[in-house]
């Protein structure tokens, strides 16, 4: 059974909309720039791609009829929020279900306890799951899914298992990750910051560049969907996950993990590997990531140069917002049949290859496509959307 | 959604708290102080753990007790064959997350400098590095996730995991709830925080079983409401030792419904039936 996705909206790097952001992808641009939030100095990295304070984006957060966000995870949601509703109106009902990703959530009110020397009042990675409930009435189940890097993948999974159960006729899913000092900081001690804008799957990277942002797609039963005469943007045919159980940080080089969330999702979708236009690459241009995602593209597709995108060259990697953002760019980009292109490459690492596209946008009539996300803890993700027929 | 279409049953269980370590057996919350008790036989690492390289406390709590878990399992049923570690998912409910080493990794930059943090405390700022640890400890390969929904977290996760199941989605789950403090200190207005780590081994029971199954998993969230009918309030604990208890303990009626609100406004509820 396939769920159909409604409504989507983004905050990126590259400001608030998710035309905005496919439109600069397409264009092979990168919002990728020197941080201004918080000193560099001293770190591996001085780059990030950092959500603009405009007013648009404080205007669509504060819009909705609820106690303003003061965390800017929940802002950065809210905004995207904004962005998929347009004009649509959602009524309170128990028959709507929320799930956010995320994996740090509102941390500074963390940070601000434990500056105190106190621990946080509330669950800091809870809380803007209940600010999307709020704004959308949402009476269904509410929570938040953490999986490392994967966790908005993890998040539309649940979606997609909540519309098939039967309980909700639509779900909100999200996925948001502020830029916080604390991360960065933390990514530099793993020496995983890139002194250049993220470039993945090319020879010459070395690391990858942080963003934040947020997506909000609105997943519904497609019976739902037509009942109220809307068209799906895609359909979610599977969703599969698996960990490696190799290390913390590191994973398999085999791509056990991935390759096995690969087939469950494929399994779940009632497909082979043989019918994927496309695969949407977690890439986020660390050569350990690069070359296994390799070995798992060469291993699934038995070398046929399925198309490879990735567009953390582009927006950074916003870690527990990452996979919303990677399925809300699939969605709109296998809608409009065409391939957005890895940003930052130009020559292909021999060790790590894959058909990326490069430079532009391609044209593309396919309508299937593999999207994969890997975390921390050999945490792995797939999910199969496809455009409507 | 109330129905499940395949029988779930809970395996096995086992809770440590302040009051001690309890496997297949009616826990107690204890009742003082807010750390987990020692566990003088708790399986060496080297043996629930070979692989381990300086592994966090909340994941050498969580890999002992996944460990007892499994052994529990196994002693309690030799004819009924063992989950398989490759289809062995792990969903585990937690409020606080990493927030004890969030508090360590963050005087770990104060007093160092902010290009001095430690990569190994950092990687356990993740609310799944401890549960990852479990995996790569025990070779499980099936999904892995924590959940939040406030002070039901651990029910939460619960209920999600006995329905993934009750649709054929998975096969077994270890599952539950984890709430470590660390060093850090609660506000002064609250009681120490009591932490706690509940495990539960969940399986598809296609066959005739000693073991009780779960039934009627549901979730919702009300955030008008404030209370709730069991375990008000922050009731981590609380909810996840009623759980375990219904799930040793046969009582008069056969079967025990778990419910739960959060002051967040989650609500969880399940049935326990024997």
């Amino acid at each position: 059974m396939s769920a159909a996705i409604t409504s989507i909206g983004a905050v990126t790097g590259f400001g608030l909309g998710i035309e905005v952001t496919v439109g600069a992808l397409l264009e092979g641009r990168t919002a990728i720039r020197p941080v201004t939030r918080f000193p560099t100095a001293g770190l591996c990295s001085s780059l990030a791609s950092e959500v603009p304070d405009n007013v648009d984006l404080l205007a669509a957060a504060a819009g909705f009829n609820q106690h303003p966000a003061t965390d800017r995870a929940s802002q950065l949601l809210l905004a995207a929020l904004a962005d998929a509703l347009g004009q649509r109106i959602l009524e309170p009902t128990r028959r709507r279900g929320v799930v956010l990703g995320t994996t740090k959530g509102a941390l500074e009110r963390e940070l601000s306890s434990h500056e105190r020397g106190l621990l946080p009042a509330e669950d800091v990675l809870g809380s803007p799951a209940r600010a999307l409930a709020a704004a959308t009435g949402a009476r269904g189940p509410v929570y938040t899914t953490a999986a490392a890097c994967a966790s908005s993948a993890v998040a539309l999974g649940e979606a997609l298992a909540l519309v098939e159960e039967g309980g909700c006729d639509e779900v909100v899913v999200g996925g948001t990750e502020a830029l916080h000092a604390f991360v960065y900081q933390g990514f530099h001690a793993l020496k995983a910051l890139s002194a250049a804008p993220a470039a993945p799957f090319d020879v010459s990277r070395n690391g990858l560049s942080l963003g934040e942002g947020a997506a909000v797609l609105i997943v519904e039963s497609v019976a739902h969907a037509r009942a109220q005469g809307r068209r799906p943007i895609a359909l979610i045919e599977g969703f599969g996950s698996a960990v490696d159980g190799f290390d913390q940080t590191a994973p398999d080089p085999s791509g056990s993990g991935l390759l096995a969330a690969c087939r469950r999702a494929l399994a779940h979708a009632g497909v082979t590997a043989h019918d994927i236009d496309r695969y949407h690459a977690h890439g986020t241009a660390t050569v350990q990531n690069d070359r296994m995602e390799a070995v798992v593209h060469a291993s699934l597709f038995a070398n046929r140069p399925v198309p490879v995108c990735a567009i953390k060259g582009a927006v950074g990697h916003t870690l527990g917002a990452a996979a919303a953002l990677d399925i809300a760019v699939c969605a709109r980009t296998l809608a409009r049949k065409v391939l957005p292109p890895v940003v930052n490459l130009r020559r292909i690492d021999a060790s790590a290859f894959v058909p990326a596209v490069i430079g532009v946008g391609q044209a593309s009539p396919g309508g299937l496509a593999l999207i994969a996300s890997a975390g921390f803890g050999g945490i792995n993700t797939a999910v199969i959307l496809r455009r409507p027929g | 959604m109330r129905v499940l279409n395949t029988p779930v049953a809970v395996t096995a269980t086992a809770v440590w708290t302040p009051g001690g370590v309890w496997v297949n057996a009616r826990p107690n919350a204890g009742s003082s102080g807010g750390a987990l008790a020692a566990w003088p036989e708790a399986p060496p690492l080297r043996v629930a753990h070979p692989k381990a390289r300086r592994p966090h406390r909340e994941a050498t709590v969580l890999v002992q007790l996944a460990h007892a878990l499994l052994m529990a399992r196994a002693a309690s049923d030799p004819t009924a064959p063992p989950p398989n570690p490759a289809q062995t998912d792990l969903l585990l409910g937690t409020a606080r997350g990493s927030a004890a080493t969030d508090g360590e990794f963050l005087r770990d930059l104060r007093e160092r400098g902010s290009g001095f943090g430690s990569p190994s405390t950092f990687v356990y700022t993740l609310s799944t590095a401890a549960p990852a640890e479990v995996a790569i400890a025990l070779g499980l390969r099936g999904s892995l996730a924590t959940i939040t929904a406030g002070g039901i977290s651990g029910l939460s996760a619960v209920v999600r995991a006995a329905r993934r199941l009750g649709r054929g989605e998975s096969r077994a789950c270890i599952t539950g709830g984890v709430e470590l403090a660390g060093p850090v200190h609660p506000p002064a207005s609250e009681e120490p925080l009591r932490e706690v780590a509940a495990l539960f081994l969940l399986e598809s029971s296609s066959f005739p079983s000693v073991w009780p199954t779960l039934s009627d998993a549901e979730l919702g969230f009300e955030p008008a409401a404030t209370g709730g009918d069991v375990g008000a309030g922050d009731c981590a604990t609380e909810t996840l030792l009623a759980l375990a208890t219904a799930c040793v303990e046969r009582g008069e009626s056969h079967q025990v419904e778990v419910k739960a609100h959060s002051r967040e406004g989650h609500w969880a509820r399940l049935r326990v039936q024997w």
